[in-house]
Protein backbone atom coordinates (compact mmCIF):
# COMPACT_ATOMS: atom_id res chain seq x y z
CA UNK A 1 0.00 0.00 0.00
CA UNK A 2 1.32 3.43 -0.94
CA UNK A 3 2.25 5.60 2.01
CA UNK A 4 -0.33 8.33 2.40
CA UNK A 5 0.59 11.84 3.39
CA UNK A 6 -1.51 14.64 4.82
CA UNK A 7 -1.57 18.28 3.72
CA UNK A 8 1.49 18.98 5.81
CA UNK A 9 3.39 16.29 3.93
CA UNK A 10 3.56 14.10 7.01
CA UNK A 11 2.95 10.39 6.66
CA UNK A 12 -0.47 9.48 7.98
CA UNK A 13 -0.38 7.29 11.04
CA UNK A 14 -3.90 6.79 12.31
CA UNK A 15 -7.02 5.37 10.75
CA UNK A 16 -8.65 8.81 10.99
CA UNK A 17 -5.81 10.25 8.97
CA UNK A 18 -6.14 7.46 6.42
CA UNK A 19 -9.83 8.28 6.06
CA UNK A 20 -8.98 11.97 5.60
CA UNK A 21 -6.39 11.12 2.97
CA UNK A 22 -8.87 8.96 1.03
CA UNK A 23 -11.47 11.74 1.22
CA UNK A 24 -8.98 14.28 -0.08
CA UNK A 25 -8.23 11.97 -2.99
CA UNK A 26 -11.95 11.61 -3.68
CA UNK A 27 -11.90 7.90 -2.91
CA UNK A 28 -14.20 5.72 -0.87
CA UNK A 29 -13.68 3.64 2.25
CA UNK A 30 -16.35 1.14 1.24
CA UNK A 31 -15.01 -2.36 1.15
CA UNK A 32 -11.76 -1.37 2.82
CA UNK A 33 -10.57 -2.17 6.32
CA UNK A 34 -11.33 1.46 7.23
CA UNK A 35 -15.07 0.90 6.94
CA UNK A 36 -15.28 -0.53 10.45
CA UNK A 37 -13.29 2.43 11.76
CA UNK A 38 -15.74 4.87 10.21
CA UNK A 39 -18.64 2.95 11.76
CA UNK A 40 -17.08 3.43 15.19
CA UNK A 41 -15.78 6.98 14.76
CA UNK A 42 -18.57 9.58 14.76
CA UNK A 43 -16.24 12.33 13.52
CA UNK A 44 -15.08 10.34 10.49
CA UNK A 45 -18.66 9.20 9.84
CA UNK A 46 -19.71 12.84 9.73
CA UNK A 47 -16.92 13.61 7.29
CA UNK A 48 -17.77 10.64 5.09
CA UNK A 49 -21.41 11.77 5.02
CA UNK A 50 -20.21 15.12 3.73
CA UNK A 51 -18.25 13.43 0.99
CA UNK A 52 -15.24 14.68 -0.99
CA UNK A 53 -16.93 18.04 -1.55
CA UNK A 54 -16.99 18.61 2.17
CA UNK A 55 -13.33 17.66 2.46
CA UNK A 56 -12.48 20.02 -0.37
CA UNK A 57 -14.53 22.82 1.16
CA UNK A 58 -12.89 22.28 4.53
CA UNK A 59 -9.41 22.48 3.07
CA UNK A 60 -10.25 25.49 0.95
CA UNK A 61 -12.02 27.24 3.80
CA UNK A 62 -8.99 27.41 5.99
CA UNK A 63 -6.19 27.27 3.52
CA UNK A 64 -3.63 29.60 5.01
CA UNK A 65 -1.64 32.24 3.24
CA UNK A 66 1.74 30.88 2.21
CA UNK A 67 3.04 29.80 5.58
CA UNK A 68 6.55 29.10 4.38
CA UNK A 69 6.93 32.68 3.18
CA UNK A 70 6.03 33.92 6.65
CA UNK A 71 8.79 31.87 8.21
CA UNK A 72 11.63 33.67 6.51
CA UNK A 73 14.13 34.59 9.16
CA UNK A 74 12.10 33.13 12.01
CA UNK A 75 14.56 30.36 12.76
CA UNK A 76 17.38 32.88 12.91
CA UNK A 77 15.37 34.91 15.43
CA UNK A 78 14.63 31.84 17.55
CA UNK A 79 18.24 30.71 17.39
CA UNK A 80 19.41 34.17 18.44
CA UNK A 81 16.91 34.27 21.32
CA UNK A 82 18.10 30.87 22.53
CA UNK A 83 21.67 32.08 22.27
CA UNK A 84 20.75 35.06 24.47
CA UNK A 85 19.24 32.77 27.09
CA UNK A 86 22.43 32.34 29.04
CA UNK A 87 23.23 33.06 32.66
CA UNK A 88 21.79 32.07 36.03
CA UNK A 89 18.21 33.26 35.38
CA UNK A 90 17.95 31.19 32.20
CA UNK A 91 19.52 28.23 33.94
CA UNK A 92 16.92 28.42 36.72
CA UNK A 93 13.83 28.68 34.54
CA UNK A 94 14.99 25.83 32.34
CA UNK A 95 15.16 23.43 35.30
CA UNK A 96 12.54 20.69 35.37
CA UNK A 97 9.14 21.58 36.79
CA UNK A 98 9.59 19.52 40.00
CA UNK A 99 12.88 21.34 40.61
CA UNK A 100 11.26 24.74 40.02
CA UNK A 101 8.35 23.88 42.30
CA UNK A 102 10.86 22.82 44.96
CA UNK A 103 12.64 26.18 44.62
CA UNK A 104 9.43 28.15 45.18
CA UNK A 105 8.23 25.87 47.98
CA UNK A 106 11.67 26.09 49.55
CA UNK A 107 11.50 29.88 49.51
CA UNK A 108 8.02 29.82 51.10
CA UNK A 109 9.33 27.52 53.83
CA UNK A 110 12.40 29.73 54.29
CA UNK A 111 10.25 32.86 54.72
CA UNK A 112 7.97 31.15 57.23
CA UNK A 113 10.94 29.63 59.09
CA UNK A 114 12.61 33.04 59.26
CA UNK A 115 9.48 34.58 60.80
CA UNK A 116 9.06 31.75 63.29
CA UNK A 117 12.70 31.77 64.35
CA UNK A 118 13.51 35.45 64.34
CA UNK A 119 10.26 37.36 64.20
CA UNK A 120 7.49 35.20 65.66
CA UNK A 121 4.40 36.76 67.22
CA UNK A 122 4.78 37.24 70.97
CA UNK A 123 1.43 35.72 71.88
CA UNK A 124 1.97 32.26 70.36
CA UNK A 125 2.07 30.66 73.81
CA UNK A 126 -1.45 31.89 74.64
CA UNK A 127 -3.03 31.66 71.17
CA UNK A 128 -5.82 29.04 71.31
CA UNK A 129 -4.54 25.95 69.53
CA UNK A 130 -7.76 25.24 67.64
CA UNK A 131 -8.00 28.79 66.37
CA UNK A 132 -4.32 28.76 65.44
CA UNK A 133 -4.87 25.58 63.41
CA UNK A 134 -7.88 27.17 61.70
CA UNK A 135 -6.10 30.44 60.89
CA UNK A 136 -3.01 28.65 59.59
CA UNK A 137 -5.05 26.22 57.49
CA UNK A 138 -7.11 28.99 55.95
CA UNK A 139 -4.04 31.08 55.09
CA UNK A 140 -1.98 28.13 53.83
CA UNK A 141 -4.63 26.62 51.55
CA UNK A 142 -4.54 29.38 48.88
CA UNK A 143 -0.74 29.27 48.92
CA UNK A 144 -0.80 25.58 48.00
CA UNK A 145 -3.59 25.92 45.45
CA UNK A 146 -2.03 28.90 43.68
CA UNK A 147 1.39 27.28 43.74
CA UNK A 148 -0.08 24.29 41.89
CA UNK A 149 -1.74 26.56 39.33
CA UNK A 150 1.13 28.94 38.60
CA UNK A 151 3.73 26.19 38.39
CA UNK A 152 1.73 24.09 35.92
CA UNK A 153 4.00 23.86 32.89
CA UNK A 154 2.84 25.21 29.55
CA UNK A 155 3.13 21.81 27.88
CA UNK A 156 0.27 20.55 30.06
CA UNK A 157 -3.24 21.46 29.01
CA UNK A 158 -4.34 24.61 30.81
CA UNK A 159 -6.92 24.51 33.53
CA UNK A 160 -10.13 26.38 32.78
CA UNK A 161 -10.07 30.10 33.47
CA UNK A 162 -12.59 29.76 36.29
CA UNK A 163 -10.06 27.75 38.31
CA UNK A 164 -7.83 30.83 38.40
CA UNK A 165 -10.72 33.04 39.50
CA UNK A 166 -11.64 30.47 42.15
CA UNK A 167 -8.07 30.51 43.46
CA UNK A 168 -8.11 34.31 43.57
CA UNK A 169 -11.41 34.21 45.46
CA UNK A 170 -9.90 31.65 47.82
CA UNK A 171 -6.93 33.92 48.51
CA UNK A 172 -9.17 36.94 49.14
CA UNK A 173 -11.59 34.91 51.26
CA UNK A 174 -8.73 33.50 53.33
CA UNK A 175 -7.51 36.92 54.47
CA UNK A 176 -11.08 37.99 55.28
CA UNK A 177 -11.78 35.04 57.60
CA UNK A 178 -9.69 36.49 60.46
CA UNK A 179 -11.34 39.93 60.44
CA UNK A 180 -14.77 38.32 60.35
CA UNK A 181 -14.20 36.19 63.45
CA UNK A 182 -14.05 37.27 67.07
CA UNK A 183 -10.56 38.16 68.33
CA UNK A 184 -8.70 34.93 69.05
CA UNK A 185 -7.89 35.99 72.61
CA UNK A 186 -7.21 38.94 74.90
CA UNK A 187 -4.66 37.18 77.05
CA UNK A 188 -1.43 38.90 76.05
CA UNK A 189 -0.50 42.57 76.41
CA UNK A 190 1.18 42.56 72.98
CA UNK A 191 -2.14 41.65 71.38
CA UNK A 192 -3.90 44.76 72.65
CA UNK A 193 -4.21 47.90 70.56
CA UNK A 194 -3.91 48.48 66.88
CA UNK A 195 -7.27 50.26 66.79
CA UNK A 196 -8.40 53.84 67.21
CA UNK A 197 -5.52 56.29 66.80
CA UNK A 198 -3.08 53.39 66.43
CA UNK A 199 -5.03 51.79 63.59
CA UNK A 200 -3.25 53.43 60.69
CA UNK A 201 0.33 53.47 62.06
CA UNK A 202 0.14 49.81 63.13
CA UNK A 203 -1.59 48.83 59.88
CA UNK A 204 1.13 50.53 57.85
CA UNK A 205 3.76 48.64 59.81
CA UNK A 206 2.09 45.31 59.13
CA UNK A 207 1.56 46.12 55.47
CA UNK A 208 5.28 46.88 55.24
CA UNK A 209 6.23 43.64 57.01
CA UNK A 210 3.84 41.55 54.88
CA UNK A 211 5.08 43.15 51.68
CA UNK A 212 8.66 42.55 52.71
CA UNK A 213 7.93 38.90 53.40
CA UNK A 214 6.13 38.50 50.06
CA UNK A 215 8.93 40.02 48.01
CA UNK A 216 11.31 37.01 48.14
CA UNK A 217 8.50 34.90 46.71
CA UNK A 218 7.98 37.43 43.95
CA UNK A 219 11.69 37.34 43.16
CA UNK A 220 11.97 33.55 43.05
CA UNK A 221 8.81 33.33 40.94
CA UNK A 222 10.37 35.84 38.56
CA UNK A 223 13.37 33.54 38.20
CA UNK A 224 11.53 30.23 37.81
CA UNK A 225 8.77 31.54 35.51
CA UNK A 226 9.26 30.58 31.88
CA UNK A 227 6.91 33.30 30.75
CA UNK A 228 7.41 36.60 32.50
CA UNK A 229 5.70 39.94 32.24
CA UNK A 230 7.17 43.43 31.97
CA UNK A 231 10.41 44.00 33.93
CA UNK A 232 10.81 40.24 34.37
CA UNK A 233 7.82 40.18 36.74
CA UNK A 234 5.84 36.98 37.19
CA UNK A 235 2.32 37.23 35.82
CA UNK A 236 -1.16 37.09 37.31
CA UNK A 237 -1.73 34.63 40.09
CA UNK A 238 1.99 34.35 40.76
CA UNK A 239 1.85 37.87 42.17
CA UNK A 240 -1.15 36.86 44.28
CA UNK A 241 0.85 33.90 45.59
CA UNK A 242 3.50 36.30 46.89
CA UNK A 243 0.75 38.31 48.59
CA UNK A 244 -0.73 35.20 50.21
CA UNK A 245 2.67 34.23 51.60
CA UNK A 246 3.08 37.80 52.85
CA UNK A 247 -0.25 37.51 54.67
CA UNK A 248 0.75 34.16 56.18
CA UNK A 249 4.06 35.66 57.27
CA UNK A 250 2.52 38.73 58.85
CA UNK A 251 0.00 36.55 60.71
CA UNK A 252 2.88 34.61 62.25
CA UNK A 253 4.64 37.86 63.13
CA UNK A 254 2.00 40.31 64.37
CA UNK A 255 0.34 39.59 67.74
CA UNK A 256 -2.54 42.04 67.26
CA UNK A 257 -5.91 40.31 67.14
CA UNK A 258 -8.48 43.06 66.63
CA UNK A 259 -10.57 42.50 63.45
CA UNK A 260 -10.06 46.11 62.31
CA UNK A 261 -6.29 45.68 62.39
CA UNK A 262 -6.47 42.31 60.66
CA UNK A 263 -8.50 43.91 57.87
CA UNK A 264 -6.47 47.06 57.34
CA UNK A 265 -3.05 45.75 58.35
CA UNK A 266 -3.04 42.13 57.18
CA UNK A 267 -5.61 41.75 54.41
CA UNK A 268 -4.27 44.93 52.78
CA UNK A 269 -1.00 43.12 52.09
CA UNK A 270 -2.83 40.89 49.62
CA UNK A 271 -4.72 43.87 48.20
CA UNK A 272 -1.38 45.54 47.46
CA UNK A 273 -0.05 42.51 45.62
CA UNK A 274 -3.30 42.11 43.67
CA UNK A 275 -2.98 45.76 42.61
CA UNK A 276 0.59 45.03 41.51
CA UNK A 277 -0.63 42.00 39.55
CA UNK A 278 -3.23 44.12 37.78
CA UNK A 279 -0.58 46.69 36.95
CA UNK A 280 1.68 44.00 35.47
CA UNK A 281 -1.25 42.64 33.46
CA UNK A 282 -2.15 46.07 32.09
CA UNK A 283 1.47 46.78 31.15
CA UNK A 284 1.57 43.39 29.41
CA UNK A 285 -1.31 44.51 27.17
CA UNK A 286 0.75 47.32 25.69
CA UNK A 287 1.79 46.55 22.17
CA UNK A 288 5.35 45.40 21.93
CA UNK A 289 7.74 47.28 19.73
CA UNK A 290 10.40 45.78 17.56
CA UNK A 291 9.13 42.20 18.00
CA UNK B 1 14.98 10.33 13.33
CA UNK B 2 11.73 10.59 15.24
CA UNK B 3 10.61 13.82 16.88
CA UNK B 4 11.34 12.32 20.27
CA UNK B 5 14.86 11.29 19.24
CA UNK B 6 15.49 14.78 17.94
CA UNK B 7 14.28 16.33 21.18
CA UNK B 8 16.41 13.93 23.21
CA UNK B 9 19.39 14.89 21.06
CA UNK B 10 18.65 18.58 21.67
CA UNK B 11 18.42 18.04 25.42
CA UNK B 12 21.79 16.34 25.06
CA UNK B 13 23.23 19.49 23.47
CA UNK B 14 22.73 18.99 19.72
CA UNK B 15 21.54 22.40 18.44
CA UNK B 16 20.96 21.12 14.92
CA UNK B 17 18.28 18.75 16.27
CA UNK B 18 16.22 21.75 17.33
CA UNK B 19 16.62 23.31 13.89
CA UNK B 20 15.27 20.08 12.41
CA UNK B 21 12.28 20.21 14.77
CA UNK B 22 11.64 23.77 13.67
CA UNK B 23 11.82 22.70 10.03
CA UNK B 24 9.25 19.99 10.71
CA UNK B 25 6.84 21.97 12.83
CA UNK B 26 7.46 25.67 12.13
CA UNK B 27 5.21 25.83 9.04
CA UNK B 28 2.48 23.77 10.73
CA UNK B 29 2.48 25.98 13.80
CA UNK B 30 2.50 29.09 11.66
CA UNK B 31 -0.62 27.81 9.91
CA UNK B 32 -2.20 26.90 13.24
CA UNK B 33 -1.61 30.38 14.61
CA UNK B 34 -2.46 32.26 11.45
CA UNK B 35 -5.77 30.48 11.05
CA UNK B 36 -7.28 32.65 13.79
CA UNK B 37 -5.27 35.83 13.40
CA UNK B 38 -5.50 38.76 11.10
CA UNK B 39 -1.96 39.96 11.75
CA UNK B 40 0.89 37.83 10.44
CA UNK B 41 3.24 39.40 12.99
CA UNK B 42 1.17 38.00 15.87
CA UNK B 43 1.24 34.50 14.41
CA UNK B 44 4.96 34.84 13.77
CA UNK B 45 5.52 35.97 17.35
CA UNK B 46 3.52 33.09 18.80
CA UNK B 47 5.43 30.51 16.76
CA UNK B 48 8.65 32.03 18.04
CA UNK B 49 7.36 31.90 21.62
CA UNK B 50 6.26 28.29 21.16
CA UNK B 51 9.76 27.20 20.23
CA UNK B 52 11.31 29.31 22.98
CA UNK B 53 8.96 27.70 25.49
CA UNK B 54 9.87 24.28 24.12
CA UNK B 55 13.52 25.17 24.59
CA UNK B 56 12.89 26.35 28.17
CA UNK B 57 10.89 23.22 28.99
CA UNK B 58 13.50 20.87 27.50
CA UNK B 59 14.45 19.45 30.89
CA UNK B 60 10.84 18.45 31.49
CA UNK B 61 10.85 16.26 28.40
CA UNK B 62 10.74 12.54 29.10
CA UNK B 63 12.07 10.12 26.53
CA UNK B 64 8.89 8.04 26.72
CA UNK B 65 6.65 11.06 25.99
CA UNK B 66 5.37 12.07 22.57
CA UNK B 67 6.68 15.43 21.42
CA UNK B 68 3.87 16.44 19.09
CA UNK B 69 1.14 16.79 21.75
CA UNK B 70 3.67 18.69 23.87
CA UNK B 71 4.37 21.16 21.12
CA UNK B 72 0.74 21.68 20.16
CA UNK B 73 -0.27 22.09 23.81
CA UNK B 74 2.32 24.84 24.24
CA UNK B 75 1.17 26.47 21.01
CA UNK B 76 -2.52 26.40 21.90
CA UNK B 77 -1.88 27.62 25.46
CA UNK B 78 0.11 30.55 24.09
CA UNK B 79 -2.60 31.27 21.57
CA UNK B 80 -5.28 31.28 24.27
CA UNK B 81 -3.14 33.54 26.46
CA UNK B 82 -2.67 35.87 23.51
CA UNK B 83 -6.41 36.26 22.95
CA UNK B 84 -7.06 36.47 26.68
CA UNK B 85 -4.56 39.30 26.93
CA UNK B 86 -6.26 41.06 24.04
CA UNK B 87 -9.61 40.37 25.66
CA UNK B 88 -11.26 38.90 22.60
CA UNK B 89 -12.01 35.70 20.73
CA UNK B 90 -9.89 34.32 17.91
CA UNK B 91 -10.49 36.21 14.73
CA UNK B 92 -10.79 35.15 11.14
CA UNK B 93 -8.33 36.24 8.51
CA UNK B 94 -11.51 37.46 6.83
CA UNK B 95 -11.38 40.24 9.40
CA UNK B 96 -8.00 41.36 8.14
CA UNK B 97 -7.50 45.06 8.32
CA UNK B 98 -5.12 47.23 6.40
CA UNK B 99 -1.64 45.97 6.92
CA UNK B 100 -2.85 42.50 7.85
CA UNK B 101 -2.86 39.35 5.82
CA UNK B 102 -4.94 39.40 2.72
CA UNK B 103 -7.92 37.13 3.00
CA UNK B 104 -7.23 33.71 1.62
CA UNK B 105 -8.28 33.24 -1.94
CA UNK B 106 -10.11 29.93 -1.98
CA UNK B 107 -9.84 27.65 -4.95
CA UNK B 108 -12.43 27.05 -7.59
CA UNK B 109 -15.20 28.99 -9.24
CA UNK B 110 -17.00 32.01 -7.70
CA UNK B 111 -19.86 29.84 -6.37
CA UNK B 112 -17.44 27.53 -4.65
CA UNK B 113 -15.60 30.56 -3.33
CA UNK B 114 -18.76 31.84 -1.65
CA UNK B 115 -19.22 28.41 -0.07
CA UNK B 116 -15.62 28.37 1.13
CA UNK B 117 -16.00 31.78 2.69
CA UNK B 118 -19.22 30.66 4.37
CA UNK B 119 -17.53 27.59 5.75
CA UNK B 120 -14.54 29.59 6.93
CA UNK B 121 -16.88 31.97 8.74
CA UNK B 122 -18.74 28.98 10.17
CA UNK B 123 -15.47 27.52 11.41
CA UNK B 124 -14.74 30.76 13.22
CA UNK B 125 -18.19 30.76 14.78
CA UNK B 126 -17.82 27.29 16.26
CA UNK B 127 -17.25 27.17 20.01
CA UNK B 128 -13.50 27.30 20.76
CA UNK B 129 -13.52 23.73 22.10
CA UNK B 130 -15.00 22.34 18.86
CA UNK B 131 -12.93 24.49 16.53
CA UNK B 132 -9.68 23.52 18.23
CA UNK B 133 -10.50 19.83 17.93
CA UNK B 134 -11.42 20.13 14.23
CA UNK B 135 -8.31 22.12 13.43
CA UNK B 136 -6.12 19.55 15.17
CA UNK B 137 -8.02 16.56 13.72
CA UNK B 138 -8.58 17.59 10.12
CA UNK B 139 -5.95 20.19 9.36
CA UNK B 140 -3.08 19.05 11.56
CA UNK B 141 -3.76 15.33 11.42
CA UNK B 142 -3.43 14.62 15.12
CA UNK B 143 -4.97 11.45 16.49
CA UNK B 144 -7.78 11.70 19.01
CA UNK B 145 -5.41 10.45 21.67
CA UNK B 146 -3.03 13.30 20.90
CA UNK B 147 -5.85 15.82 20.72
CA UNK B 148 -7.14 14.62 24.09
CA UNK B 149 -3.70 15.24 25.56
CA UNK B 150 -3.47 18.68 23.94
CA UNK B 151 -6.85 19.99 25.06
CA UNK B 152 -6.93 18.16 28.40
CA UNK B 153 -10.09 16.14 27.81
CA UNK B 154 -10.94 12.48 27.39
CA UNK B 155 -10.76 10.83 23.97
CA UNK B 156 -14.51 10.28 23.95
CA UNK B 157 -15.08 13.95 24.75
CA UNK B 158 -12.93 15.16 21.88
CA UNK B 159 -14.60 12.70 19.51
CA UNK B 160 -17.97 14.13 20.47
CA UNK B 161 -16.68 17.68 19.98
CA UNK B 162 -15.34 16.75 16.54
CA UNK B 163 -18.59 15.07 15.55
CA UNK B 164 -20.67 18.07 16.64
CA UNK B 165 -18.31 20.52 15.00
CA UNK B 166 -18.26 18.70 11.64
CA UNK B 167 -22.01 18.36 11.86
CA UNK B 168 -22.47 22.12 12.32
CA UNK B 169 -20.12 22.84 9.43
CA UNK B 170 -22.04 20.49 7.17
CA UNK B 171 -25.30 22.15 8.20
CA UNK B 172 -23.76 25.52 7.37
CA UNK B 173 -22.93 24.29 3.91
CA UNK B 174 -26.48 22.97 3.51
CA UNK B 175 -27.02 21.33 0.17
CA UNK B 176 -23.58 22.26 -1.07
CA UNK B 177 -22.01 19.13 0.37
Amino acid sequence: MTERRNTAGVAVETQCQQVHAIMREGGSVEGTDLESHVNGCPACAELIDGGPTFADALDASAEPPSAEAQLDGLWAEIDASIEEEQGPASWIHSRSTPARVAMVAGMVVAVIAFVLVAWARLDLSVYPLGRLALDLSVLTLPVLVILAIVMRPLHRSAWPRWVEFLALALAVGAVLVGPMLMPAHHDHPASMGGVGDALIPRAVLCISVGTLLGLPILVILGFVSRSRGPFGMPRGLAVVLAGSVGCLGVFLHCPLVEPQHLLFGHASVLAGFIALGLLVASLGRWPRRGG
Amino acid sequence: MSDEELMAAYVGGDRSAFAELFARYGPRLQRLMQRDMSRAEDAHDLVQQTFLQLHRARNDFRVDAKLRPWLFTIALNLKRQHFRRLGRRPESSLDAEDGGIDPVAPRGNPEARVGDVQLRAALQKLPDAQREVIVLHWFEGLSFREIAAVVGASQSAVKVRAHRGYNKLRETMGGKV
